[in-house]
């Protein structure tokens, strides 16, 4: 599902150009849940946009779900997420004027979509009860906890049936109960269905994915 | 969720960040669209008072000074299909018979009831009666009339031959009538009739045509037709030629049964060389006669005075010998007695003849008598002497009136007797070549041509003479009346040029408040990208967001722009006071372009700025933990390059100053550069690196401003030039300076003005140049430098409409006091002198004009050709061959006299005297006496210094109100500063909440935000007001050096403390959201 061959990407700044990732290889199966872990600085976060798409490789190949993000334009590139990936950040990132169920709906609003509305929204309901805020769906984000959004986002995350979903430090934010609920949500809702990839500090969590990538200076050192 | 639900629900969300860019947007629509309908306003306000002044006539036929059969208007008509209405045009003056007021330039109207049918609402003619007249709203307004008032007027009645011509007519004398104001005439009934093209009504009288005739002695006679129907100019002209009679160009045919012949005659007294000529071609065998006053005959001590004498050949008058030499003459029998004199004896002859400047001077001519002819037959004729009037009529040579500077005394009996008995019957019978030399007037050299027919060939002679003539012969001109009116400015460019500051200032304040708005939802947008949004579908809903707070702006800002445009009108009419009434105008499409343009130009402001955001990555927008990603300054590539490149383009335009271009414009160019290589060098400042101890508060504040150098070089940008503009533009108001006395200046050092209503001619009862109208203060003055206003409508900025032809000033640059008076500039130097260099008709006349007029009344370059036609209706060149730097003569095209009058011959005289006094002359206790004395001719007298300071209100009035607009942009920028400190302060909270909780006092805090608005607000203005003491270096010694300084203090004071307030203000509300959480919140 994921094959990244000796990916590298610098950027530059002012004192010269910085390597994050070098020469970096990797593979990710369908259905294969991977945790990336490592020390802070060590090009997690990164690779995680160059497997979104949201940024490009300086070199190297990758291709995610077969399509060579490489040869993908900004608008295809955007096209591909919308049909193929899911995202879970840190932050959430919930529109702050929209309802819950509206935040869910939100990769909808890219359009394309063939699937009737009235399937997605009764689809986007049911996540919601999968992921127990089934009460809540017109409430506004500011009225929900930290552990909620998160759950808000990974049903936004999975409203696509994305082939791919892509985890930044899920449970970064959360006390250990709420980080343990929602590692639980994660998986159950990806199990062979979703390749997925969790960047994460979190131990617990890591182990209880397939396999544990260690990123180490920009490189994969197990 | 539909993308349109969502995009509602982010505008209502962002409800702060929408109101701003909302108010941009209002603020920018309204100046935008203010300024279109400020300029469409103006046009359709021309575009009507245009039609108030023609009305339905289509075309007029002219006359010059001349009168014409009032039976030709319908004639005309009845010839070339269409109706026509004769009216009699004269100008004078008004009093107000209850309260005294006066007035002069007004126009006077003998009209008839077919007059108000040609009105743009024909309405019944005003009530007639026995001393009933019609004024129009200017002259009911000026003089405060109104129906049943009491009105005087005064005009004057014409000569013979509108002008000083030797022997040919009593002078103008002045005239009055007395009426009862029986109705005002309102615009649409043709109160704005005219001639001239300007949005300025003439002061109008209407009077019935048989009164006005009647008070001018001009009984069935006219001077205009007002035509409207189906022929175009040249139809009317052709239908004009086949129309005319001889009576229409003041010709008749007289029989001279002594001669048996006919003789073809003017009421002008000479017969136009024109007419001479065609009459020429329609009869060969006609001989040309000069009948002429004679001051003088004298042989010796024996002196006969006041005579008549005629010039003439031997075909005319068989008993002159054929070969009659041009220093011969031949004496009737009873001269030859008087004097003594006999063939062969040499014979002295004096007699008037006009010097240079107008007057009447003497001349002398040695003769030999050839013969003596017997007072009888042919010779004792009294036809041969024309109708002089104050003479022809008088029964004794005392009691001649011919307004000439005679000496009645020297009359004897026996001179008296010969009156008596032979009339005008010639004493002395001369070649006509000697007539040709020494008689001939601009006016013609004949007083009749002779045709020995019977008296049965009368009829057939005026068919042969009919058919050659043209009514262009005798000044009767078709002129089209219907040309619109387009104003001199485009003054809806000129408002958008005005407003462009403002306007920009509105647009960059829009994108700013956009862009910060987008900051805010950075990473919203990263969301949506990420999850699969596209950049063009994202740019599209961004544009679309935009487009509508852009128009909902737009639309509030149509009523605005309303109200702001009725603001600059009821403006304008107070500059253009005297009638000029402006009604708002905002044609659909000029509503439509108007918000296009303001919605194509804010949404390229907005989609920049989105361009610039959507450049980065996702991955970082999705990151960033500030709304804007900010790093470590560095030094921006190009730079240095443009600020040494911008400093280079300053040093060359001051280089080549003088000669490459203009001063003022290398000055202000170099001024410009100057104020772009200051931006660009305060660019590499906001980049430079600094490394060393921690630094202090403010400091620390400087150093906050080069993590956004973006933002503040926006702001400091947006000062800096609105100070330079303020200032720049400030500086060139322009005042009549202390140097207003001396020659150079544009005053010419002259110290009066005058204009007349009816042309003032050198009196005619003392010999010399002396004008009747300044005699009473002549002790007091000095030179007196008489113009004659001729052909053309006034282009000077009181007139609005757009002027092809200016009126022609002719003056004798002789009469100059020095040849740089004035200072004229031409390309190759020289002075007054030039004006006489295209002597010959071929060559186009040199005319000099103000260089106002020229840049933008004519909008023409020095050496352009503008044609003009001249009193018989051929085309003439006039050539512009320098320039009169802000000069009184404003409006005119000014030429030489002489090559004037060679094309206008029949030029009445000046209207228009430059008048000079001595230094320490009470100059307005003067100025009073000669109000006064040319009250009657409708005289205005004023200071040169008060004309120029006229002109000067008006383009001072344009800088006004860019500086007024320039202003705002000021506001707008300090509007544009407090906001990006604003936002500044709001992405540092979790800076200042961490500076604070370590214990920073709130004044530390002050410090470094005062270090951060100081270093954009003093940069910016020291760096406007550098350039702008450059871009300004040449006029600025011309300043008064008091007022302009307080000028400028007070407006970079303003500038500062506004820019201070704000910031202060600002400061002050972030500060009391910062105390009660002390974090990011």
């Amino acid at each position: 599902m994921i094959t990244a061959t000796r990916v590298t990407k610098t950027y530059a700044s002012p004192a010269g150009p910085v390597t994050v990732l070098q020469d970096l290889d990797l593979t990710v199966d369908a259905g294969e849940s991977v945790a990336i872990v490592g020390p802070s600085g060590s090009g997690k976060t990164t690779l995680l946009n160059l497997l979104g798409a949201l940024d490009r490789p300086t070199s190297g190949s990758l291709r995610v779900a077969g399509e060579d993000l490489g040869a993908l334009d900004a608008a295809a590139a955007a096209r591909f997420r919308n049909q193929h990936l899911g995202f879970v950040f840190q932050l959430h990132h919930l529109l702050p004027q929209c309802t819950v169920l509206e935040n869910v709906l939100v990769p909808r609003l890219a359009g394309g979509w063939t699937e009737d509305a009235a399937a997605t929204r009764a689809r986007a309901e049911a996540l919601m009860g999968e992921v127990d805020l089934q009460d809540r769906l017109d409430h506004r984000p500011y009225q929900l906890s930290g552990g909620e959004q998160l759950r808000v986002a990974i049903a936004r995350a999975l409203i696509n049936q994305p082939r791919v979903i892509l985890a930044d430090e899920p449970t970064g934010s959360l006390d250990p109960a709420t980080g343990e609920r929602i590692a639980e949500l994660l998986l159950r809702q990806t199990a062979g269905k979703a390749a997925l990839v969790v960047v994460t500090h979190n131990p617990g969590l890591a182990r209880r994915l397939h396999r544990t990538c260690r990123l180490e200076q920009g490189r994969l050192v197990g | 969720m539909s993308p349109a639900r969502y995009l509602a629900r982010s505008l209502v969300y962002h409800r702060h960040a929408t109101l701003g860019v909302f108010a941009g947007a209002v603020l920018g629509a309204t100046v935008l669209l203010g300024a279109l309908f400020a300029g469409a306003s103006v046009r359709a306000s021309l575009a009507r008072a245009a039609e108030q002044r023609t009305g339905q006539t289509t075309q007029v036929v002219t006359a010059g000074d001349r009168f014409f059969r009032a039976e030709l208007a319908p004639e005309l008509a009845a010839t070339a299909g269409g109706r026509s209405a004769p009216v009699l045009l004269t100008q004078g003056s008004a009093v107000h018979a209850g309260s005294q007021a006066r007035t002069g330039q007004v126009q006077i109207l003998g009209v008839t009831p077919e007059f108000w049918t040609f009105a743009p609402r024909p309405a019944p003619p005003p009530a007639a009666g026995a001393d009933a007249l019609a004024v129009n709203l200017t002259l009911a307004t000026r003089l405060g009339l109104k129906v049943g008032d009491t009105l005087v007027v005064r005009f004057p009645k014409p000569g013979v031959i509108a002008g000083n011509a030797p022997i040919a007519g009593a002078e103008t004398s002045l005239e009055s009538l007395r009426g009862r104001v029986a109705a005002v005439i309102g615009d649409d009934a043709y109160g704005r009739f005219g001639l001239e093209a300007t949005q300025l009504p003439p002061a109008t009288v209407y009077l019935p045509l048989p009164r006005l005739q009647e008070a001018l002695e001009q009984a069935g006679r006219a001077n205009l037709v007002l035509y409207a129907g189906p022929a175009g100019p040249a139809e009317l002209t052709s239908a004009l030629a086949r129309t005319t009679r001889l009576a229409d160009h003041g010709l008749s045919l007289a029989r001279r049964e002594a001669a048996g012949a006919f003789e073809l005659i003017s009421t002008r007294i000479f017969l136009d060389p024109e007419v001479v000529a065609a009459a020429r071609r329609a009869w060969p065998e006609a001989q040309p006669v000069t009948t002429y006053l004679v001051n003088e005959f004298r042989k010796g001590d024996q002196a006969t005075p006041y005579s008549i004498a005629t010039a003439t050949t031997a075909a005319a008058a068989p008993f002159l010998p054929a070969d009659l030499g041009p220093r011969e003459l031949v004496l009737n029998a009873w001269l030859a007695q008087d004097l003594g004199a006999g063939p062969g004896d040499e014979v002295q002859v004096t007699y008037f003849r006009n010097s240079a400047g107008g007057g009447l001077a003497e001349a002398q001519a040695q003769f030999r008598v050839r013969a003596i002819v017997p007072l009888s037959g042919l010779a004792a004729d009294r036809g041969w002497m024309p109708d002089f009037p104050g003479i022809t009529a008088t029964e004794s040579p005392r009691e001649w009136n011919p307004s000439l500077p005679l000496d009645l005394r020297r009359i004897r009996d026996r001179d008296e007797k010969y009156w008596e008995e032979h009339r005008g019957a010639p004493k002395a019978f001369l070649s006509a070549a000697a007539a040709e030399e020494l008689w001939a007037t601009r006016w013609g050299s004949l007083t009749g041509l002779r045709v020995a027919a019977p008296a049965t060939a009368g009829d057939a002679l005026t068919a042969r003479l009919t058919a050659e003539l043209r009514p262009e012969m005798s000044q009767l001109l078709v002129r089209p009346f219907t040309a619109p009116a387009t104003p001199t400015v485009d003054f809806a460019g000129l408002f958008l040029g005005l407003s462009l500051f403002l306007i920009v200032a509105a647009l960059g304040l829009v994108a700013l408040l956009f862009q910060f708005a987008l900051l805010q939802r950075n990473r919203e947008d990263a969301l949506l990208g990420a999850v699969g949004v596209g950049p063009g579908r994202l740019l599209r809903w961004r544009l679309a967001e935009g487009a509508a707070l852009l128009t909902l702006g737009g639309l509030l800002g149509l009523p605005l722009a309303a109200l702001y445009t009725g603001g600059i009108l009821r403006f304008l009419e107070g500059i253009w006071a005297g009638g000029t009434t402006f009604t708002f105008a905002a044609p659909p499409l000029t509503i439509a372009l108007g918000l296009a343009a303001f919605l194509l130009l804010s949404l390229l402001a907005l989609w920049l700025a989105i361009r610039r955001l959507a450049r980065r990555a996702l991955s970082i927008r999705l990151a960033a933990q500030a709304e804007e990603e900010t790093g470590p300054p560095g030094r921006p590539r190009g730079a240095a390059a443009l600020a040494v490149g911008l400093a280079l383009v300053a040093a060359g335009a001051l280089a080549g100053s003088g000669k490459v271009m203009p001063a003022q414009g290398a000055f202000f160019l170099a001024g410009f550069a100057l104020l772009g290589s200051g931006l660009a060098g305060i660019r590499i400042l906001l980049g430079a690196h600094r490394t060393g101890l921690l630094p202090g508060a403010a400091e620390l504040g400087r150093l906050n401003l080069r993590t956004r150098p973006a933002r503040s070089l926006t702001v400091t940008g947006l000062i800096a030039t609105a100070v330079f503009m303020v200032l720049s533009v400030a500086a060139f108001r322009k005042q009549v300076g202390d140097n207003w006395r001396e020659r150079g200046a544009g005053t010419g050092g002259f110290a009066f003005w005058v204009e007349t209503t009816a042309p003032q001619n050198p009196a005619r009862d003392a010999l010399g140049e002396r004008f009747e109208l300044f005699a009473g203060a002549a002790k007091e003055l000095g030179a007196i430098v008489p113009l004659r206003a001729g052909a053309g409508d006034n282009a000077n900025c009181f007139n609005l409409n757009a002027v092809a032809r200016p009126r022609l000033l002719a003056v004798d640059p002789a009469r100059l006091p020095t040849p740089s008076v004035f200072t004229p500039r031409l390309p190759n130097g020289g002075g007054w002198e030039a004006l006489r260099a295209g002597a010959s008709a071929a060559e186009p006349l040199p005319a000099f004009v103000d260089e106002n007029t020229l840049l933008w009344a004519l909008q023409r370059r020095v050496g352009d050709v503008i044609d003009y036609t001249d009193e018989n209706g051929r085309t003439f060149g006039v050539r512009i061959a320098g320039v009169l730097r802000d000069s009184i003569f404003q409006g005119y095209l000014i030429v030489d006299e002489a090559a004037f009058l060679a094309r206008f011959p029949s030029h009445p005289g000046p209207s228009v005297f430059l008048v000079d006094a001595p230094p320490a002359a009470d100059l307005p206790a003067l100025q009073g006496r000669l109000r006064s004395a040319a009250a009657d001719a409708g005289g205005r007298v004023e200071t040169t210094r008060d004309l120029l300071a006229a002109f000067h209100r008006i383009e001072n009035t344009y800088l006004a109100i860019f500086n007024v607009l320039g202003t705002l942009g000021v506001i707008l920028g300090s509007l544009g500063l407090a906001i990006v400190v604003a936002r500044n302060l709001r992405e540092r909270r979790g800076e200042f909440a961490v500076l604070a909780a370590i214990g920073l006092p709130p004044e530390v805090l002050g410090q470094m935000v005062r270090a951060e608005f100081s270093w954009l607000v003093t940069r910016g203005v020291v760096l406007g007001a550098a350039a702008s003491a450059l871009a300004t270096a040449p006029v600025l010694p011309n300043l008064p050096a008091g007022p302009t300084a307080a000028l400028v203090v007070g407006l970079l004071g303003g500038i500062l403390g506004l820019n201070y307030l704000s910031g202060w203000l600002v400061f002050r509300a972030a500060l009391r959201d910062l105390r009660p959480g002390m974090g990011e919140g």
